[in-house]
């Protein structure tokens, strides 16, 4: 016992920094998403306005267009990203030369700042002199430049292409780490008994790595829940309004309208649908662990 | 239990240089004492690659042995910038004491709090050394909150070489320019007959505002009470945008182009006519950076045929503002003064390479500094903006994604501007 209060007094200057830098700023979120905020001169002056500004969110065809594109953009990319990242993770796997090279190389998209590599795909996909174009007509593939940005659903497809790129070495890595636990005897049997590759990916390999797979799912949705660097600079939402992220609402709102409460609001509704997608997750999680 | 004790004194000593940093974070606070001089801290945007700020920081300093300015230059997107300085002076901070703010925000920033109500503490007859137009299209209900320090407005820039080769006179209406693209696109001497800027973004509010205006319309009634997109004024604007695009005079990227885009095919020698602000002359004559260099002639905007020569030139540029949370509210004032004078004005145009605000500095002297900025500059038909509501970004957003959907297709022209009436309808609405 008086270890254990020890380790409590110890810990509490961190628990109290944590708290301070993360419970804090997400009530005084809360607290502005409830307050009509007006900057004077003598600094910021709140009025309570209870959920209006949820409502006017909730109205608004704006923010419905946004969560739908951030929604589908959660599902498909990350549905791309982990089935890429699982061929990857067995590739590597079997690989028995240059595996550390290749894990290495790997790092290097993810370690790329979005901004950065954001920029980067905005000259690939350029219409005029992009990269892309000129493979595409080399290749005779097309036969005039296309101009991907152009339409809601090219800039859709390039924001997966620039996403998957970034994010799939990450997903690969965790699941990397999940194949690599696994007894390669229960390979050994399986083909012994006849099993072929596809059966045995899919009865051995994903049902074993089932809780890295979680583990990345769960860190993909809620980053691409949250998207915003990417399609800021990429596509700044368009063409029109087609790619704007549900993050982008928010920064608009609150740093170029300067309508605070009502930024904060649609940050607190994004908040609260990535809270409630985790919860799922984890509960899908442990309901299949007391199962398996 | 010997092993806490290292423990403790990693803690004490992380506690401690915790301490250390709240305290000196506390202490590198101080104010300025008296008698020194002042320390003025002054925003500004990158202008162009000269020397602009910091020489005229340097005059400045030299000349006032009681206030010395200090210069920080700040990013080159504005509304990045929009964002550090609205946060910044929003929670009462009381540096920068002046900054260079967007033309576009004197309402949003006057009814946010953050700039001073320069009309009340400026003597009237300060604002007599800018044209009038300057000073109005950047007030907010009546009162001006930052005064112009250079002039920028949106200019057609053409191939002179081309143009005479066939004989052409430089155009002045839409139409024209349009005939006159395609007869020289069809003899191959250039790929692209006009660029402009048509990405979803602040730019495409600026041509869009030009188009309407010469169509006879506007983006928002004069008194901020109603839409007017949805008009045959705003038809009429985006059905020739959209033709522009779609008869091949602009190139089929033009809803992904902003400035550097459409300068970049200009300069590459690719296309006939060009929309951009002033700032491009000097690229277009630059041999490292330009294939057409000496083939350039600058005139104002075309209109549509029937209406009044010259079309609708948007101004652009920056204004100063001052911090209301300021300690030298006074030194600020005085250095705005000194900056809008003949000596500093000058300045702009003998190192900046861009036209005055100043009426007395914009000499002939100068005009020639700055190439043919300076003599079509006074030819134009300046017309803002809708910046008088505060919603303003809104209203420019509602403008931007819906005519930027038209014109990549993925709306029709009657959709889009329903679509761009009924959000900016919300917004100055919201406004009050």
């Amino acid at each position: 016992m008086r270890s254990r209060r020890r380790g409590t007094l110890l810990s509490a200057p961190a628990l109290i920094l944590v708290a301070l830098v993360t419970l804090f700023p997400i009530a005084f979120s809360v607290y502005l998403s409830l307050s009509d905020v007006q900057a004077g001169v003598d600094g910021y002056e709140f009025s309570f306005t209870g959920t209006d500004n949820y409502a006017t969110a909730l109205q608004s065809s704006a923010v419905w267009r946004a969560l739908r594109f951030t929604a589908l953009y959660t599902v498909v990319s990350v549905t791309i990203e982990i089935l890429l990242g699982l061929g990857i993770a067995v590739i590597i796997d079997r690989m028995t030369r240059g595996t550390g090279l290749v894990l290495a190389m790997l790092l290097i998209p993810w370690a790329t700042i979005t901004v950065v590599s954001a920029q980067l795909w905005s000259y690939i996909f350029n219409g005029v002199y992009g990269l892309a174009n000129h493979v595409l007509v080399t290749l005779h593939i097309v036969s005039s430049p296309v101009t991907f940005l152009n339409s809601p659903s090219g800039a859709f497809l390039a924001l997966l292409v620039a996403d998957a790129w970034k994010t799939t070495p990450f997903v690969a890595l965790i699941l990397f780490g999940g194949v690599r636990a696994i007894d390669k005897e229960l390979y050994s049997a399986a083909r012994l008994d006849g099993a072929g590759e596809w059966r045995i990916l899919t009865s051995i390999t994903v049902p074993l790595i089932r809780q890295a797979m979680i583990t990345a799912i769960v860190f993909r949705v809620l980053q691409a829940f949250g998207i915003f660097d990417l399609p800021f600079v990429l596509t700044n939402g368009g063409p029109g309004s087609a790619t704007q992220s549900i993050a982008m609402l928010a920064y608009n709102a609150l740093f170029q309208d300067l309508n605070i409460g009502y930024g904060a609001a649609i940050s607190c509704v994004t908040t609260l649908v990535v809270v409630v997608l985790a919860v799922v997750f984890l509960r899908a999680f442990r309901a299949e662990n007391v199962h398996g | 239990m010997t092993y806490i004790r290292p423990r403790r004194s990693i803690l004490a000593a992380v506690m401690a240089s915790v301490l250390g940093l709240l305290a000196t974070a506390c202490g590198g606070n101080g104010g300025e004492g008296d008698g020194g001089p002042v320390t003025l801290n002054w925003y500004v945007q990158p202008l162009n690659s000269t020397s602009i700020w910091p020489d005229l920081v340097d005059a400045f300093n030299k000349s006032h042995p009681d206030i010395q300015v200090k210069l920080t230059v700040g990013p080159t997107n504005v509304d990045t910038v929009r964002g550090t300085l609205s946060t910044q002076i929003g929670s009462g901070s009381a540096t920068p004491d002046v900054y260079e703010g967007d033309v576009t925000w004197p309402a949003q920033f006057a009814k946010a709090g953050l700039a001073v109500n320069l009309t009340e503490v400026l003597p009237a007859d300060f604002w007599d050394r800018f044209s009038p137009g300057a000073i109005t299209l950047a007030q907010y209900e009546g009162a001006s909150y930052s005064v112009p320090s250079w002039t920028e407005a949106a200019f057609l820039y053409y191939r002179k070489d081309l143009l005479d080769q066939a004989g052409l006179p430089v155009p002045k209406t839409w139409e024209e320019l349009m005939e006159q693209a395609k007869q020289i696109q069809a003899t191959g001497a250039v790929k692209d007959g006009y660029t402009w800027q048509g990405a979803g973004y602040e730019g495409l509010t600026c041509d869009f505002s030009e188009v309407i205006a010469d169509a006879g319309g506007g983006i928002t009634s004069s008194d901020y009470k109603k839409p007017t997109m949805d008009t045959p004024a705003g038809a009429k604007a985006l059905n020739f945008l959209k033709e522009t695009i779609s008869s091949g005079v602009s190139p089929k990227a033009t809803p992904t182009f902003q400035e550097p885009e459409s300068l970049n095919d200009f300069t590459a020698g690719n296309a006939l006519f060009m929309r951009n602000w002033s700032y491009a002359w000097a690229i277009t004559q630059d041999p490292a950076q330009s294939k057409v260099v000496d083939k350039v002639g600058m005139a104002p905007l075309p209109t549509f045929a029937g209406q009044p020569y010259p079309g609708a030139s948007t101004n652009g540029g920056g204004g100063m503002y001052i911090n209301p949370h300021s300690k030298y509210q006074k030194q600020g004032i005085t250095f705005l003064t000194w900056l809008t004078d003949v000596e500093a004005q000058s300045m702009f145009a003998s190192v900046g390479k861009v036209l005055p605000a100043n009426l007395k500095a914009q000499t002939p002297e100068a005009q020639e500094q700055v190439g043919p900025v300076g003599e079509v500059l006074a030819q134009l038909n300046i017309v803002g903006r809708p910046v008088g509501t505060p919603a303003y970004s809104q209203v420019s957003r509602a403008v931007f994604q819906n005519v930027n959907a038209a014109l990549t297709g993925s709306m029709s022209v009657s959709e889009a501007l329903k679509a761009a009436d009924s959000e900016i309808a919300d917004a100055l609405s919201s406004a009050g």
